[in-house]
């Protein structure tokens, strides 16, 4: 059995296993479907009309997909240097608390905006960089630091949204106030909630793409990531690695929490990203890895969440769908790495 | 006063039985050579199963055998992927830990809110009247009395007896293990099944005992934070009650300070177990001892007879 298997992903060209992936997911989550009364097909044929069929749902889709472009091609940066930054969620709240710092201790200037994305850039990477700094200096375990700094970064959003920067008139509703319109990421099209941020994503992918690449810097994180050893034995400056990633990684999820903040709530709320940082990870790794493809992964996984999201309110699929999706398609797409290495064997 | 101490204590450990039961499952696996991400995502489908089946049946009981096996099947996803695939096991725990937060939110959905019977508190006769210590140990409920009974088994096996050796040595040299005829695929997968047994168990324990009712997302990052312990308490089962008690007691302080009355903002003091635990793994891993305390060799790394190692 295991034998034929093997023939098989010998016999079949590398860039067959993510598509099979997918399709295995789909099929997977469309059982489920069944399973619970529901008919696949017309899910999946709703999720493409609704996600992508129209100027309403597109637009939404490529709002949607904002901060997982950003957050996506982060946490890209990180995992080629082979860190395992699971943090991206508090990195992307840490960015929007660093927007809010400006926002609401400073007062209002024609340049706020600017500071807002500045600090929240800041934020971000610096959240990131805490577990790199562990990481260097005293080998601690970053997959566990960056998770354990998502909840703390989450509480301290609490902690202001409750406390210090709470809006008054809003009756005890755990909201800050409305952005002044000044302090608003302007909105690119008519009846769309699709805002600036999202050249910014484009540039970004671009920026990293070309850094990771076509830079010294890249090749550096890149030797690294293959192989630790190797990078220290040949003289690779292993602290500028560590610690440049992983800023870098956190920054680009602080952007996505100003986007987030400034662009679509225009105030602080409780559970104001709908964990977009753990969605990332995943988007990530569909994306190989590679910036650019991350961001087609991020447009095309927002499609699905778009539609999906719909489904909820028309046929009353239950929110967690999308984390069971999610979780099947991270799991399927280790296929895609098994038949590499049986490749690997072989060559 | 004592007697307060006593009540902090007594729910201390009763809350940290959780992370307790989770963190041991996780010794087992990792004691293998596997990580296993995944145990929020274990809880959360454990948690579900057994406040579905106390619900259904009546009887909480049941529910924990259900909760318990639920978390077990789940694992078997994991040691597909990690060792019949021999896949990256970071990414196969993460999706896990999503794929099982999906799964209890989607068929939970119809249970929200309803409340079950829950797991009543069983006082020891004579040994619960002890002062102090008998409040504290012996007026807990059936997990949490299984939980520290699993803490001395488990250290005794994986200290003491033949098996434990097994296992260690899967763990720390898959190759030697190999050469001993050892079945590594084998001891690996009824590790990672034994881990996600105990955090079935814990999810259970979550729903039947803590809160008996049915939330989405319940487990609130108990899973990450049964990581956290395994490293805190040096991979040690014995160890681990103590190290749960204490992340225990840190995630109940704020309501105590709340109580006593010292007006400090519920969100600042919800960080301290996380602070606690990034705080404390910094102090571990600076310790002079690390190398004697640290991880299983092979943690994390896929065996595949034959050939060197394709991950560090």
């Amino acid at each position: 059995m295991k034998k034929q298997i093997d023939e098989l992903i010998l016999a079949l060209p590398s860039w067959v296993f993510l598509p099979i992936a997918i399709i295995l997911s789909l099929i997977i989550f469309g059982v489920i479907l069944v399973v619970n009364d529901k008919n696949p097909i017309l899910v999946y044929h709703e999720i493409i009309i609704t996600g992508f069929g129209s100027y309403r749902g597109l637009s939404e889709t490529l709002t949607t997909s904002i901060p997982l472009i950003l957050a996506g091609v982060g946490l890209s940066i990180a995992y080629k240097a082979n860190l395992w930054n699971i943090g991206a969620e508090g990195q992307l709240y840490m960015g929007a608390i660093g927007a809010g710092i400006i926002a609401y201790e400073f007062s209002p200037t024609p340049v706020s905006l600017i500071g807002m994305f500045i600090f929240g850039f800041l934020f971000g990477g610096v959240w990131g960089l805490i577990p790199a700094l562990l990481k260097r200096y005293y080998e601690v375990n970053e997959i566990i630091t960056t998770l354990m700094m998502n909840y703390i970064a989450i509480h301290i959003m609490d902690y202001l949204v409750f406390g210090r920067w709470r809006d008054p008139t809003t009756f005890g509703f755990p909201f800050t106030p409305l952005l002044p319109d000044n302090m608003i990421i302007p909105r690119l099209l008519p009846g769309s909630r699709l805002h600036a941020t999202v050249i910014i994503a484009i540039f970004a992918s671009i920026a990293i793409y070309l850094l990771m690449y076509k830079t010294t810097e890249g090749y550096e994180i890149r030797v690294y990531g293959g192989n630790p050893e190797a990078a220290r034995y040949s003289g690779i400056n292993i602290t500028k690695v560590l610690l440049l990633s992983m800023f870098l990684s956190g920054a680009l999820a602080g952007i996505a929490g100003v986007g987030e903040f400034a662009g679509i709530h225009r105030r602080l709320t409780t559970g104001f990203s709908k964990g977009y940082g753990y969605t990332a990870i995943l988007i990530a790794w569909l994306g190989s890895l590679n910036p650019i493809y991350v961001m087609v992964a991020a447009i095309l996984f927002s499609g699905f969440v778009v539609g999906l999201d719909a489904l909820q309110i028309s046929i009353g699929l239950p929110f967690a769908s999308i984390y069971l999706f999610e979780g099947i398609l991270l799991i399927a797409i280790l296929i895609r790495e098994y038949a590499e290495r049986v490749k690997a064997r072989y060559v | 006063m004592f007697e307060d101490i006593a009540l902090f204590l007594e729910v201390s450990l009763s809350a940290g039985s959780v992370l307790l039961l989770a963190a041991l499952g996780e010794i087992v696996a990792e004691r293998s050579g596997i990580l296993n991400l995944g145990v929020e995502g274990m809880m959360s489908t454990g948690a579900l199963a057994a406040f579905y089946i106390s619900l259904m049946t009546q009887n909480p009981y049941l529910g924990i055998i259900v909760g318990g096996l639920s978390g077990l099947l789940l694992s078997l996803a994991h040691a597909f992927t990690s060792v019949t695939l021999k896949a990256n096991q970071i990414l196969s725990g993460l999706g896990l830990a999503i794929l099982g937060i999906g799964l209890s939110g989607f068929f939970g959905k119809p249970v929200i809110g309803m409340i079950a019977p829950s797991l009543d508190i069983i006082a020891i006769p004579l040994l619960s009247d002890i002062p102090f210590v008998g409040v504290i140990l012996f007026r807990q409920d059936i997990l949490t009395y299984f939980s520290l009974i699993s803490a001395l088994v488990l250290g005794y096996i994986i200290y003491y007896t033949k098996l434990g050796l097994v296992l260690r040595t899967v763990g720390e040299n898959p190759e030697a293990a190999d050469y001993m005829g050892i079945n590594v695929d084998l001891v690996r997968y009824i590790a990672i099944m034994i881990g996600g047994l105990f955090a079935g168990l814990a999810g259970a324990q979550l729903s039947l005992v803590h809160l008996p009712t049915w939330i989405e997302n319940m487990t609130a990052g108990r899973g990450w934070i049964a990581l956290a312990l395994v490293i805190f308490s040096l991979w040690n089962p014995m160890l681990a009650p103590f190290a749960s008690t204490f992340f225990g007691a840190l995630s109940i302080l704020p309501y105590y300070l709340q109580i006593f009355g010292f007006r400090v903002g519920t969100g600042l003091l919800a960080t301290i177990p996380y602070l606690g635990t990034v705080l404390s793994m910094t102090l571990i891993s600076m310790s002079r001892f690390r190398k004697y305390l640290g991880a299983p060799a092979a943690l994390a790394r896929p065996y595949i007879r034959g050939e060197k190692e394709l991950y560090k």
